[in-house]
């Protein structure tokens, strides 16, 4: 009997493949900044500067006939940016796709040639044994048709980067010369404005979502490119859209305002080109973090950016992780004194959140800071604002916190953080609005609002609501507990910005101490190994510090890893003297909580 | 006598034109740092031709700005001096038109 061998072939070398698709998104989005820079040229030449004030029948005849074309070429200009922004943009989503497909197929061509030589080396000599041949045999057969699969991805790939060069390369071209610009995109109209007229009135954020989900592709591309400050900041709109459109904002911001001279800046010039320094510095610290379970860099979404909101003092929310798609998302709203310029700090306290959220299990998470309310900060007094920026605020962040729930089809993990005066505001937000939270933590809290007399009151069920408390927090300590007047501690004891403002909520009254029994809450282990002998203010700012117990137990519980929650004896009143906390004799510990 | 300029008119929107003449230098300045580093070599030296047009392309919209905003206020200048051979009042208000930025 004859047996027939044919030895398998050795597969081809993979191309050599040295694109980056990250990269090229870079490029695609620096296109779209500058085709929306063009758009707002066209609107303000066929706007505002109509307005021309020349009185003089032909001076303004003559200026009218010169501007017509001016606007009319920003508006093509702006189409044709825009479309070879998407086609780049396009493009960077493909190689990104290309390099996964790529790198398979340098493993499989490694194993194969491995596989070929190995055989090879089995038929020289070959065995004298028929049922050896016989295993050869259909080793090489299977092995030939694993080659002849290899190639054929191979060729596929090959063709697929030609195809998505080839279109990317043809949108540019189309828009090489400003004659090829007004030729095709002269007098086209925007689909931004028919898709910005069809937008639902009010702010309902499921209206939002169905609204974006009916556009098409085409039209949420120009809505981001046109009017970014409208989808960067709607609630029910998907959070990886909106990062588009505020990285248009911010990217336009520093950009525009950064080619002024400094001298030549307005005061609200001056005030939104510092607002949006200060939030390139919350995204260049999220971009430059790494996240533990992938090993690598984060990429920041820009939930809401609004330098000039609350009369210069701005808003900015920005998450680590994906807002769109984690199954556990957290939002974490700071307190006293944050405006804008603390973005980055508070950038840094959702990167180690998040990190200990991975490092204690969590596969998939995703941390937000939320600077997206007017907080007692510079000139606004706690005591003379009380709880009314709490609870404007409190509306805000239902808004928000519903907004997150609309723009989801799926079921997450919602859990809403708030430090210090933040936690008010968190509280007013559940008690006030009932959004869809899961669970709520309040840390270093001065008082968990007037409308909450206990954790039921939030409306998620009182083992749903955590209190993270340091018992040497002096802010921890404002809230009011059993009968004693927290106002009493006092101003006039305090000092700096913060010892000063602490001492204006102590008389502000901003509701019941959390951490007290009575109120019902499951509070945490929240001790710091630094901690204090005496109440004090460096203990009211430790919560989110890596290898802290706070932080630990604040990623178990956006983990929804509720046992592993090290409990704390709650602050307890008894009649005949001061509240008693059981945490202040307890050694803190200082569990690792980064793996380092 | 009435003035045929509305000075303040002139001035803000010949402003808002010195502004666009930055916003647009900005975008020149913003598509001449595009990188072609990512691309395939294929498409790279394209993307180096397309991003060299446009930044010429915004750098003439920045040109054609700021010739607006100094038409505008030569116009407005030219206009006033006229009316300020008979009206008081026009001479008055030439000096509040003038280059910001």
């Amino acid at each position: 009997m004859t047996i027939t061998i044919s030895l398998p072939p050795k597969p081809s070398e993979t191309p050599e493949f040295t694109a980056d698709g990250q990269k090229v998104r870079e490029a695609g989005t620096t296109l779209r900044t500058s085709s929306s820079i063009f758009d707002d040229h066209g609107s303000f030449a066929g706007g505002k500067a109509k307005e021309s004030g020349l009185l003089d029948g032909r001076s303004a005849a003559a200026y009218a006939q010169a501007l017509s074309p001016v606007g009319k070429h920003a508006d093509a200009c702006s189409l044709a940016l825009r479309a070879a922004a998407n086609a780049v943009l396009g493009h960077g989503d493909e190689l990104v796709d290309l390099r996964k497909r790529h790198q398979q197929l340098e493993g499989d061509r490694e194993h194969l040639a491995r596989q070929v030589d190995a055989l090879i080396a089995r038929a020289n000599p070959l065995p004298t044994d028929e049922a050896e041949l016989q295993i050869l045999k259909s080793d090489c057969e299977r092995c030939s048709s694993q080659v002849e699969a290899y190639e054929s991805d191979l060729v596929s790939w090959t063709e697929d980067l030609e195809a998505s060069e080839e279109k990317v390369a043809a949108a540019l071209r189309d828009a090489m010369t400003e004659q090829q610009v007004d030729q095709k995109y002269g007098g086209v109209a925007d689909p931004a404005d028919a898709a910005r007229d069809s937008m639902p009135s009010g702010n309902d954020p499921k209206s939002v979502k169905a609204w974006w989900d009916g556009l098409t592709e085409e039209q949420r591309a120009a809505m981001t490119a046109a009017y970014p400050e409208i989808v960067g900041n709607t609630d029910g709109i998907p959070a990886a859209a909106r990062s588009d459109a505020n990285t248009i904002s911010l990217d336009r911001d520093l950009a525009e305002l950064g080619a002024m001279p400094e001298d030549q800046r307005t005061d609200d010039e001056r005030t939104r080109y510092d607002n949006a320094r200060a939030a390139e510095e919350a995204r260049r610290r999220i971009s430059k973090s790494i996240d533990p379970i992938t090993g690598e860099n984060y990429v920041p979404q820009i939930y809401a950016y609004d330098p000039m909101a609350f009369d210069g003092d701005g808003a900015v929310a920005m998450a680590v992780g994906d807002l769109d798609t984690a199954d556990n998302v957290s939002v974490n709203v700071p307190g006293l004194t944050t405006d804008m310029e603390a973005a980055g700090d508070n950038a840094q306290n959702a990167i180690n959140l998040q990190q200990a959220a991975a490092f204690e299990g969590g596969t998939s998470t995703a941390t937000m800071f939320w600077i997206g309310y007017d907080a007692p900060s510079g000139a606004d007094s706690v005591g003379v604002a009380a709880e009314g920026m709490a609870t404007a605020g409190g509306e805000r962040l239902a808004d928000t916190l519903d907004g997150l729930n609309a723009m989801r089809s799926d079921d997450f993990h919602l859990t809403a953080i708030g430090h210090s005066y933040g936690s008010t505001t968190v509280s007013h937000a559940m008690t006030d609005h009932h959004p869809g939270a899961d669970d709520v933590v309040l840390l270093g809290s001065p008082g968990a609002g007037d409308d909450a007399d206990s954790a039921d009151d939030l409306g998620i069920g009182s083992g749903h609501v955590f209190v993270g408390t340091n018992s040497e927090d002096l802010v921890g300590r404002l809230g009011q507990t059993g009968w004693v007047s927290p106002a009493a501690i006092g101003a006039g004891v305090l000092t700096g910005p913060l010892g000063g403002a602490a001492a204006q909520m102590a008389g502000a009254g901003l509701g019941h101490n959390p951490a007290e029994d009575d109120f019902g809450a499951v509070r945490f282990q929240a001790e710091s190994t630094s901690r204090g002998s005496i109440p004090n203010i460096d203990d009211h700012v430790k919560y989110y510090d890596h290898d802290t117990e706070s932080l630990a137990n604040m990623a178990h519980i956006v983990n929804g890893q509720y046992d592993e929650v090290v409990r704390a004896g709650q602050v307890h009143d008894p009649w005949y003297r001061d509240p008693v906390d059981p945490e202040t004799d307890r050694t803190p510990t200082s569990p690792n909580t980064d793996g380092r | 006598m009435t003035l045929h300029v509305e000075p303040g008119k002139v001035q803000s929107t010949a402003a808002a034109w010195d502004t666009e003449n930055l916003h647009l230098t900005a975008a020149a300045k913003q598509l001449h740092g595009v990188g072609t580093g990512g691309f395939t070599p294929t498409v790279a030296s394209l993307v180096g031709q397309f991003v060299e047009a446009w930044e010429a392309i915004a750098t003439e919209s920045a040109r054609v700005s700021e010739s607006q905003a100094d038409g505008l206020r030569r116009t407005a200048i030219d206009i006033l001096r006229t009316d300020a051979t008979t009206d008081i009042n026009a001479s008055l208000v030439l000096s509040s038109i003038k280059e910001l930025r």
